[in-house]
């Protein structure tokens, strides 16, 4: 689903990170949500999903995704972790458009409709903002 | 305002059977089948039978119907080959009757534009306003009259909108009338029942640029405030803005937050009358309001289409585009499409993905005061539900004679008190 999600919306998605092994669900990766307010809400999901994905199934408040995860409404906005930034695919160009329309954006800010779920962001932390916009 | 029924056009879809006129014969832009209400058994069809649809000859001249949700999400994300320029009405515009604005502007420059102004509604700023919206809306309902029928869409859904954009633009109250009257004027179609003419039509947005021409000047004297003009007039991105742009800028703000929030305030009550099942599901859980007016938002559609031109030859599920065609995505269809959304045909107040609708659009164009929108809803109905055990439709609503703003101009009401 988010494989066809990011192809969708035009966002190249690295093919190689999806190791089928992985929706065998042999391998688990853990993902720590922490709301503007502090409250954290650490989720452990399957490889093959997107953040936003993540965070939708888990019921983390804060993650509106109003566009069903097609890199077009700019409301799973997240905060993530310094130390996690390089281990993210990069920024494509729609993604870019839609946090610029955001007054909320900062450096880190990335659409977590766009990020998947990979063994190697295992630990990965990211901020939800005040608000969806 | 748009009492007025315009005589019978050749062009009206009106009392034709929607299963068995030819297909190419269906012509969804005509307001006819709007203000009649009779819209959603043409759209049903094309839906299944003809998604991306040809109509050749209309009114408005040849265009694209798009009537499939994720067709709709296709052309409203691909601005590279479906550009908002010149304009996103059905209707070709003339230029010296068009003001520039962000909605009409494909990147980077609609981009530019639109920061400027998009954190005056930003939930952020919203917070601060809330207080102030509710002692309004209070105000409002604490002044009607009980048990006795009175129009809501005039002293509920006009009278609120209203005063929500006199706060924003921090607008003289008592001037408050001419910011709806403008906002009609905007949309409007010559022979409408609100302006005659394009000549009349232009003569009352040189009135409106005028008035806001004075309030900017006022404002850009004063110490910097709060409101959309004082933040235009002060910001560094826009107070060197052309006077035009800032004209063109601010119909567009009084448009987009006025007869769009009006018609969903209308639309909330008259689909609770008619799906009385869902009025019981609220007075029994008052926390699904949110989730509600996300419902009241798909079911009204506000605006039943944005329209885009096609920059390139291009193929949408299977229809050959050609550069330079009229293509119109039908949110008011794509809201009912059963293949994106399940028992789209039924009004579900806590039904689950609620905000996936598309009333807001998606992409860069997507509603920029949706946030806006969704708390006045909000705070409207949980003062509504702490006041009256029954607002009820007591006749038949009079609809908008346009098929671009989809709403009511008259619902006879009684408020029965709790």
């Amino acid at each position: 689903m988010a494989v066809i999600a990011s192809l969708a919306s035009g966002d190249k998605l690295l093919l190689w990170q999806i190791d089928f092994l992985h929706f065998m669900g042999f391998v688990m990766v853990k993902i720590l949500f922490i709301e503007h307010s502090g409250q954290e809400h650490p989720v452990e999901v399957a490889p093959g999903m997107s953040v936003m994905e993540a965070a939708i199934n888990n019921a983390v408040p804060g993650i509106d995704a109003d566009c069903g995860g097609f890199c077009s409404c700019a409301t799973c906005h997240v905060f993530v972790n310094e130390q996690w930034l390089d281990k993210l695919p990069p920024l494509g160009s729609n993604e870019d458009a839609m946090l610029s329309l955001s007054p909320d954006r900062k450096e880190n800010s990335r659409l977590s409709c766009q990020i998947p779920v990979v063994e190697a962001l295992d630990g990965l932390v990211v901020t939800t903002p005040e608000f969806q916009f | 305002m748009t009492d007025a029924t315009p005589q019978q056009s050749k062009w009206s879809m009106v009392g034709k059977d929607p299963q068995t006129i030819p297909i190419d014969q269906i012509d969804l832009s005509h307001p006819g089948i709007w203000h009649a209400n009779e819209f959603l058994p043409f759209m049903a069809r094309l839906r299944k039978e003809d998604p991306v649809h040809y109509c050749a000859e209309s009114a408005v001249g040849p265009y694209w119907s798009v009537t499939k949700y994720k067709d709709i999400m296709e052309v409203d994300t691909s601005p590279h080959i479906y550009s908002s320029e010149p304009t996103i009405g059905i209707v070709d515009t003339f230029e010296e009757f068009t003001l520039p604005a962000f909605i009409s502007m494909d990147p980077p420059k609609h981009d530019e534009q639109r920061r400027v102004v998009q954190g005056v509604v930003a939930p952020a700023n919203l917070k601060n306003l809330e207080r102030l919206i509710r002692s309004r809306v209070c105000g409002i309902l604490d002044g009607l009259p009980l048990n006795e029928e009175f129009d809501w869409v005039e002293r509920v859904s006009i009278e609120l909108t209203t005063q929500m954009l006199a706060t924003l633009f921090d607008f003289p109250f008592e001037d408050r009338a001419k910011l709806t009257f403008w906002s009609d004027v905007a949309t409007a179609i010559p022979g409408g029942g609100i302006v005659t003419t394009q000549e009349e039509r232009w003569q009352a947005i040189q009135e409106c640029m005028a008035y806001f021409t004075k309030l900017w000047n006022a404002r850009v004297n004063a110490t910097p405030g709060n409101d959309l003009i004082s933040m235009l007039a002060h910001g560094d991105a826009t107070r060197n803005m052309p006077p035009m742009e800032y004209l063109g800028n601010v119909i567009l703000l009084i448009v987009g937050g006025n007869d769009t929030t009006r018609n969903s305030i209308s639309g909330g009550v008259l689909a609770l009358n008619e799906n009385p099942a869902e009025y019981d599901k609220l007075r029994n859980d008052l926390g699904l309001i949110p989730n509600m007016v996300s419902e009241i938002i798909r079911w009204q559609t506000p605006l039943a289409y944005m329209r885009r031109t096609a920059k390139v030859d291009t193929v949408l599920n299977n229809k050959q585009i050609k550069a330079g065609d009229k293509v119109v995505m039908w949110y008011a269809s794509g809201n009912r499409d059963e293949d994106a959304i399940a028992n789209a045909n039924s009004f579900l107040i806590d039904r689950p993905n609620a905000r996936q609708h598309l009333s807001f659009g998606f992409g860069l164009h997507r509603c920029m005061g949706n946030r806006l929108a969704e708390m006045q809803l909000r705070i409207v109905w949980e003062e509504i539900m702490k006041r009256f055990s029954f607002v009820e439709v007591v006749g038949e609503p009079e609809r908008v004679y346009s098929s671009f703003v989809k709403g009511y101009t008259k619902l006879p009401v009684v408020l029965h008190p709790l």
